[in-house]
């Protein structure tokens, strides 16, 4: 893997010999530093993990990815992508590796290694440069399983300037060792055995899922559902199996009004939980600045009224520019935890954070 | 008097910028097609791959500071150099596509579309030769 890395990162020194026509290497990545300024922690990404502490942390939510694009013929291309992430010992992932055959101007079909596509943000919540904020809402972005492997049909077709995306995917994903669901057994109230021994494996098949999105030049809207099948093995002071199906259906809606920009997203995951988040931009000049409210809400099953896990957070920010392709962004997010469970896990402290978080993202 | 008239002159001169005649969409000669500017916006942001009736097109672009781009940023990709980075960078990291390439020069631009009936590009209509044709001026 390492050898892999290596080797496309000399493609990318060298892609002015190597930038033919059948050959694009680029690249993205995000240098974040936060800190927790009042509470105990705050876990800024639920998929991967990144969770601050009262120390100034660059090694929570930093990464860089690499990819290359390999057109093959007229129609076909490979893409490949590796992902390196602070929070993961800087680990080389793949994270993308498929093919796509374009089978007409407006239908392509791609097979492969692909992210789930559940969240309008999901295939580009890594791509720090691509959106306003210091990180998508981790309150409403903290599906365990993005990635997936199998099939995904895309078909594009247009009305004047207004085009509609019809995207069906299908597909399996095991996620051994599950980072964030291992996290949370670990500290299950029930756990008697330690900390950093819990282990979850969770196996997603059958995945079928659909989206469309609708879009005009000042107005997004997408829809998707998914359903899979799902099993896991957690072993813990107690070794446990489920199985079962779940569902999840997300809504999106943007609209821009010249310089201000108000996007809403709503999913519910069954039988688990639902979350949203709600966000306006007011772009000026280089600056955009932004406010952001997000919640998660996982029900109780006993009936006792409080919700198992709840918390929500408010966002206050600003991403500056500083040229075409680096743009440096500054975020201050309050999280009230009101749930019986603290989403920080610790049990001498309820969940209420204040954290300060800056970037700096770029791409080439 | 006149010396002072001459200084401002001459600093009319060096600082005003040099004026941008129009901006010129080019096409192979045999191309018959003619484009809205929303078409053209689908063809340059890639969400089109083809010519009304001509087949497939290939945008090309030209590098930052070019004046010619910073007038088919604004009227035909209708974005700002940043959006339209940040455009490309959410299609291109997901597998959607890959932005136009670019060529370093208008000449360049021009010597590309005489030769490829597939190629689309722009530049300053004061750079068109008659290798090619004028699909539209802004």
């Amino acid at each position: 893997m390492k050898n892999f890395v290596l080797l496309l990162v000399s493609l990318a020194l060298s892609a002015g010999v190597l930038a033919n026509d059948n050959l694009r290497i680029s690249g993205f990545g995000s240098l974040v530093a936060g800190q927790v300024l009042d509470g105990s922690g705050y876990v800024a990404d639920y998929p991967n993990l990144g969770i601050y502490d009262d120390e100034l942390d660059l090694g929570q939510e930093t990464r860089f990815g690499i990819q290359a694009n390999a057109t093959l013929d007229e129609n076909l291309t490979a893409t490949m992508q590796v992902m390196t992430r602070a929070n993961n010992d800087y680990e080389a992932e793949v994270e993308w590796m498929f093919i796509n055959y374009a089978i007409t101007d407006d239908l392509e079909l791609q097979a492969g290694k692909l992210r789930l596509p559940v969240y309008y943000y999901s295939e580009y919540m890594d791509v720090g440069i691509a959106y306003p904020w210091v990180r998508v809402p981790s309150d409403a972005y903290s599906l365990d399983v993005t990635n997936f492997t199998g099939l995904q049909l895309n078909h594009r077709t247009f009305l004047g300037s207004t085009s509609f995306t019809t995207t069906l995917y299908t597909g399996r994903q095991t996620n051994n060792s599950d980072e964030l669901m291992s996290y949370l057994f670990d500290n299950d109230p029930g756990d008697v055995t330690g900390v950093g021994s819990a282990n979850v494996d969770r196996t997603f098949t059958n995945i079928l899922g659909v989206g469309f999105e609708v879009n005009r030049d000042s107005t997004i809207a997408k829809i998707s559902f998914t359903q899979s099948d799902f099993d896991e093995t957690i072993v813990n002071s107690f070794t446990a199996e489920a199985d079962g199906t779940i569902e999840f259906i997300d809504v999106y809606l943007q609209q821009n009004f010249g310089p201000v920009s108000v996007m809403l997203e709503y999913n519910d995951y069954d039988p688990f939980y639902s979350s949203y988040f709600v966000s306006a931009t007011y772009t000026l000049g280089m600056h955009t600045f932004y406010v952001m409210n997000s919640k998660f809400e996982l029900d109780a099953k006993d009936g006792t009224g409080v919700p198992f896990e709840e918390h929500d957070t408010n966002s206050l920010g600003v991403r500056c520019n500083l040229g075409v392709r680096t743009a440096l962004k500054f975020d201050i997010s309050m999280i009230n935890d009101t749930g019986a469970t603290p989403v920080n896990q610790d049990p001498n402290n309820d969940g209420d954070a204040t954290i300060f978080t800056t970037s700096l993202d770029f791409m080439f | 008097m006149k010396l002072f008239r001459k200084i401002v002159i001459l600093a009319l001169l060096t600082w005003v910028p040099i004026s941008f005649a129009e901006l010129a969409i080019i096409v192979h000669k045999s191309n018959p097609d003619t484009m809205t500017r929303d078409h053209l916006q689908m063809i340059f942001l890639g969400k089109t791959k083809g010519f009304p009736s001509a087949g497939k097109a290939v945008p090309l672009d030209l590098p930052e500071g070019n004046a010619a781009r910073a007038v088919f940023l604004k009227k035909i990709a209708k974005k700002t150099q940043a959006q339209f980075t940040a455009y490309w960078a959410k299609l291109m990291f997901t597998g959607k596509g890959v932005p136009p390439r670019i060529v370093e020069s208008e000449a360049d631009m021009v010597a590309l579309v005489a030769k490829n009936p597939s190629i689309i590009g722009y530049v300053d209509a004061a750079a068109v030769t008659d290798d090619v044709r004028v699909v539209a001026k802004f």
